[in-house]
């Protein structure tokens, strides 16, 4: 494969991220329902994307992973294998290692996991199908083992299976296409060499042919091949030998050995189909059955959706534009004085095609003009060498064109028509119906298996007398009851001979025949329209499903660094502030109005243009505000992402969880599209993985305990979340076990953290915070008894680290609901402003439970700390201006007492004013200056100047480490035994 | 030393030639490579961060982004309240893209130095400052400008505060005092 394009892989990265997580919650939603159609087909959807993507900017092991994802994904959506646990985990562990694989490239710019095992995985998933449709098979193996062919079908299963993924694809499609090629040497020659001339020489073509296949086979190392083609080769080269000496032949042989070939490569029979990979085989085979259809115009639709409307618009008219020149060349071509011309004009043609589809990104379309090139190429020189060609291959190509493009004949029905019917379309206009058989001869390289004698004896005497008008027409009468004659049952074998990879089944069994065999065509023409509208219809309809689902949502966002973002939510910041700045000049303006009106004594027409100007300035001081107000708000709204993206990783954890334990779990996720800050939104990640690992592990019970306490066994363990005012609040309930109080006083007794006495007068929700507490966490027994308790201090931590809280409810036996309230953004937060000395500080309002005013005699010292009595509640209070080393101005005996809670503490900080509430937007400090000092960050104020914000959990922490230090400090002192201060701050 | 001198000429427009911005501190004169200097303050208003390390002066609202200060004084421990001003200069460097200020006492012309004339840091510098801060030295009118490392400066700093910061940080006098 190609080198990485490493200017892509960004993009690549992040947009396989975000397939790989789509694919994930689609997962775990077969998890449920394994045979859902409409899951299978989303899922194959981000799986198509990646691929693509992969295979344009070179990414092997991703692709050829996806690749055979794809194939599996096919097999499951056509109902012709169902999914079982083992192979939706296996899908699960393929995604996986695709995400491993984004990761590796991510850092590495390379891939690194190996991935042979998975497809090997995948390949034996698929190989386990190919066992299922054996019986299918029976009528080819038969006719190869009449012929005395030593491969076993079975052999060839596993060989076909074997040979996508033992050997480069791009290699091996450039061996198919060779094959494709000499057998389409072949089959000329072969054709009509029952009466021929020239017998001797055409066999010694063949003779050639097969050599040179022979030895392209030993290239790829195919000994099965290269042993069959040796045996083929072995008895063309006996019949030419009883040519020479003048003898009769039976080369009926001929058709074995092209049966035999078909076997080895099913994609031969589809020609470039198979590799064309955008159109999956089974839609072409069953085109009029329903479930390919769908799937086919999905593909169709993909392209779409991929891609810009407009350049596909532009595309498809240029493609319409370049094919129906092309008909009209190969059309006129036999009257074509310079046939190599025009044939080499085609070329140029389509490497025109070729170099457009690239750009569109259409790889596999790009792939698939390159081989009609080759084969052009091949015609090409045939012509120059002077010999006859067989140019059938190109309705070939045109109807394998239209299977790229639905579309193109909904426009312009007469350019990409079935091959049958094209000719028929030119026929006016040369005049001389000669081709009418190109359509017949076009059948055999198509043509995958051997038809019934008769067909073939139909066919070569059609090209007997290809030339014949009369005869053309007598052939094509022929050949179409010879179809007609061909059972049901017979096609139905040979589709499935091959469609190897394919699994038509039952359904196939009417509609097959269209695709593959054009011929068939004719006879199905009505059919075959009916189903192309239908095909249409369900077109529409899929891109009217499309409109309304979120992928045109997606299609009209746009990718911007969150950078950019937080740049301008600065700008905007700032603006703000700039227009305080301006209402705090227009203050002073008004100074400078009343100053000058004493002091200078304008007269009163002076006065008025100042008046006036200063009326207008306030009214374009609040236009800036309206429009600052908006802009802000704007900005905000674009760093706000749904939750859902950090929801829909959970359904992945909770199945992980239970998976393969006793537990059963149906997770409810309600609220997915509350929006709130990107920033929020990913640090919420963690702290709800801990919570829901909590439930989930420790909090429910298994099965059994569920029955034996009368739950339903499947517990149930819901995520909800909603807005409320201006928070957001994250709720996950379980009906578990609940958490048992009685352990946590227990367990808290033994580490010591309380005494009884304390415990005693906790209330129920204090007990349950115990939980929170940093020392507590730690105790692994209780988290195996109570059911919770890991890490939930770091929970707790990160929560407020966002200004939010965490809050419990819990009953023993019926459950445990944590709910986490968050700031909707973390860019703005309300605070209230106060004052303390010269500066100004700002204090979330999440974590103000109210404001009081005191005497300075309320304040009582307790053991060496400030307390107050308030409502019955002791209260430690500490001033601002001590904390912070600050002059305080107030000279009072009022004081003003902010209260703040924070991880389930209260304390109170004395102010010297209370200056307000506002909003402020939040700047990061540098973190050797944030660092310990109990700031979360900083704002500006109107007055341009800076405002620390207090981090009130950090605060409070650190005064607490503070008191606890002085009271050691005295304790040491005064060698009493004074119980240290650690109760109240954790 | 030598090396990395070396390489900082390259930045520069002319060939071997390195242009410093002068500013004094205490009695030293420093230099700092122009390229370095975002902005030069006159006196702008910093504001305190309480319990932050000592030689953090504070923050400023450098239009709209708010930019830590530090005294270089403290920092370099230069301090000599006889030279002690009360108008001062703050330095606005981008210091690997991370944009600090720098009070300085006064701030003199640029100066146009050939990279040849800076030599190393001698071991013993006056006045104590510690020579690992120094890329080099150089004479310019018979004074001896420092070449500061701010890299350095910046970089240590912050290796210090972390190794510092500990509860104890948070411990201020004050605090007994309401005792």
């Amino acid at each position: 494969m190609s080198e990485i394009e490493l200017s892509q892989l960004p993009d690549f990265i992040i947009e396989a991220t975000e397939h790989l997580e789509e694919m994930e919650a689609l997962l775990l939603q077969l998890v449920e329902t394994p045979d859902d159609l409409e899951i299978l087909n989303e899922i194959f959807r981000p799986v198509h994307t990646i691929k693509g993507s992969a295979q344009f900017i070179g990414v092997a092991g991703v692709s050829r992973l996806t690749h055979r994802l794809e194939d599996l994904l096919d097999k499951l959506r056509d109902g012709s294998m169902h999914s079982t646990p083992e192979i939706v985990e296996t899908l699960i562990e393929a995604r996986d290692r695709i995400v491993q694989l984004v990761r590796e490239l991510e850092n590495t710019q390379s891939e690194e996991s190996e991935i042979d095992d998975l497809i090997e995985k995948l390949a034996m998933h698929l190989e386990g199908r190919a066992v299922v449709s054996e019986p299918a098979k029976p009528t080819g193996a038969g006719e190869s083992s009449d012929a005395g062919e030593p491969v076993s079908t079975v052999d060839e299963n596993d060989l076909v299976a074997g040979f996508a993924e033992e050997n480069d694809e791009e290699l091996f499609s450039i061996y198919l296409n060779q094959v494709r090629g000499q057998a389409d040497i072949i089959q000329s020659v072969m054709d009509g060499i029952d009466t021929a001339e020239d017998k001797e020489q055409r066999l010694e073509k063949c003779v050639d042919a097969i050599s040179k296949l022979k030895s392209s086979a030993n290239y790829m190392g195919y000994d099965d091949i290269a042993s069959f083609c040796n045996g083929w080769e072995g008895s063309v080269k006996e019949a030419l030998k009883a040519v020479k000496r003048g003898k009769d032949i039976e080369l009926s042989f001929m058709d074995f050995y092209f049966a035999e070939l078909k076997q080895f490569f099913p994609q031969l029979s589809q020609q470039v189909e198979q590799k064309a990979e955008i159109v999956k085989p089974e839609s072409r085979a069953v085109t009029s059955q329903p479930v390919a259809n769908n799937q086919q115009s999905q593909n169709a639709g993909g392209f779409q959706e991929e891609n810009d409307q407009e350049l596909f618009t532009i595309f498809s008219n240029q493609l319409q534009e370049k094919v129906s020149e092309i008909r009209s060349i190969i059309a006129n071509i036999d009257n074509d004085s310079d046939k190599k011309g025009s044939l080499d004009y085609c070329i140029q043609i389509l490497e025109r095609l070729t170099a457009s589809a690239n750009y569109m990104g259409y790889e596999e379309v790009a792939d698939f003009y390159e081989g009609w090139i080759d084969s052009l190429l091949e015609a090409a020189k045939s012509v120059s060498r002077g010999k006859d060609v067989a140019l059938s291959f190109m309705d070939f190509y045109f109807a394998e064109l239209k299977q790229f493009f639905p579309q193109l004949d909904t426009g312009k029905t007469s350019v990409v028509q079935s091959p049958v019917e094209q000719p028929q379309t030119h026929q006016p206009q040369i005049k001389e119906p000669v081709f009418e058989s190109p359509p017949v001869e076009e059948s055999r390289p198509v043509q995958s298996t051997p038809v019934a004698d008769e067909l073939e004896a139909a066919l070569s005497a059609g090209a007997e007398i290809g030339q014949d008008d009369d005869l053309s027409d007598r052939l094509s009468n022929a050949l179409n009851e010879s179809i007609n004659q061909l059972s049901n049952t017979e096609y139905e074998t040979l589709n499935q001979v091959f469609d190897e990879m394919v699994s038509a089944k039952d359904e196939a069994a009417a509609a097959k025949p269209d695709k593959p065999q054009p011929e068939r065509r004719k006879s199905n023409d009505r059919r075959e329209n009916d189903d192309r509208r239908a095909e249409d219809r369900r077109f529409v309809g899929d891109r009217r499903r499309q409109r309304d689902g979120k992928d045109k949502k997606s299609r009209r966002s746009l990718r911007v660094d969150s950078e950019k973002i937080d740049i301008l939510m600065n700008q905007v910041g700032e603006l703000v502030v700039d227009r305080s700045y301006f209402v705090q000049l227009l203050n002073e303006l008004g100074e400078l109005q009343a100053h000058l009106k004493e002091s200078i004594d304008l007269d009163q027409r002076e006065m008025k243009m100042m008046r006036t100007f200063s009326y207008r300035l306030g009214e374009a001081i609040s236009g800036l505000g309206r429009t600052s107000n908006e802009l802000q708000e704007g900005v905000m709204k674009m760093r706000m992402l749904p939750i859902s993206q950090i929801f829909n990783r959970y359904p992945r954890l909770v199945h992980d969880l239970t998976h393969n334990t006793d537990k059963k779990v149906n997770l409810v996720v309600k609220g997915e599209e509350t929006e709130l800050d990107k920033m929020i939104v990913e640090e919420l990640s963690d702290p709800l993985i801990h919570i829901i690992r909590n439930a989930v592990d420790h909090g429910m019970e298994n099965m059994e305990e569920r029955k034996l306490l009368g739950k339903t066994p499947e517990a149930t363990l819901s995520l909800e979340a909603y807005q409320e005012s201006n928070n957001i609040v994250i709720e996950v309930t379980d009906d578990g076990r609940g958490i048992d109080r009685k352990k946590i006083r227990k367990k808290a007794v033994e580490k010591g953290l309380f005494t009884e006495d304390e415990l005693d007068r906790m209330s129920a929700s204090e007990i349950t915070n115990i939980i929170l507490t940093a020392g507590f966490s730690t105790a692994e027994k209780v988290t195996n008894t109570s059911g919770r308790g890991v890490g939930m201090d770091v929970v707790r931590k990160n929560i407020e680290k966002l200004n939010g809280s965490l809050e419990i409810e819990s009953k023993q036996g019926t459950g445990t609901r944590m709910r986490v309230k968050i700031p909707l953004t973390l860019a703005i937060i309300h605070a209230l402003m106060i004052r303390t000395g010269a500066d100004v500080f700002a204090i979330p309002l999440a974590n103000v439970d109210e404001t009081v005013r005191i005497n300075t005699n309320d304040i009582s010292i307790v053991e060496g700390v400030e307390v107050i009595y308030l409502r019955g509640q002791t209260l430690p209070v500490f001033r601002l201006s001590t904390l912070f080393g600050i002059k305080s101005d107030s000279n009072t005996d009022r004081l003003y007492v902010v209260i703040v809670s924070s991880g389930g503490q209260r304390v109170g900080f004395v102010v010297d004013e209370m200056l307000g509430q506002d909003e402020v937007v939040i700047k990061p400090l540098v973190d050797y200056v944030q660092e310990k000092s109990g700031f979360s960050g900083a704002t500006i104020i109107g007055d341009g100047r800076i405002s620390l914000i207090l981090d009130v959990y950090e605060m409070v922490r650190l005064t607490a480490e503070r008191q606890a230090k002085k009271h050691r400090e005295q304790t040491a002192r005064l060698k009493a035994k004074i119980r240290p201060k650690t109760k109240s701050n954790s | 030393m030598a090396d990395f001198t070396f390489d900082e000429v390259q930045d520069t427009e002319d060939e071997g030639i390195m242009q410093l911005v002068g500013f004094g501190v205490a009695n030293e004169k420093f230099g700092v490579d122009i390229l370095m200097v975002q902005e030069i303050l006159r006196s702008a208003e910093v504001t305190a961060v309480p319990n932050s390390p000592e030689f953090v002066e504070g923050v400023l609202n450098l239009r709209g982004n708010i930019v830590p200060v530090i005294d270089l004084r403290k920092r370099l421990s230069l301090f000599d309240p006889a030279t002690s001003q009360k108008q001062s200069w703050v330095l606005i460097l981008n210091i690997e893209n991370r944009v600090v200020g720098f009070i300085v006492d006064h701030v003199t012309e640029v100066l146009k130095i050939e990279e040849k004339s800076v030599e190393t840091a001698p071991e013993i510098i006056v006045s104590g400052l510690e020579s690992q801060y120094i890329k080099g030295v150089c004479e310019i009118d018979g004074s001896l400008i420092i070449i500061l490392d701010f890299d350095l400066v910046l970089f240590n700093e912050e290796q210090k505060v972390l190794g510092d910061l500990g509860a104890d940080t948070f411990l201020l006098t004050e605090s007994e005092i309401v005792e």
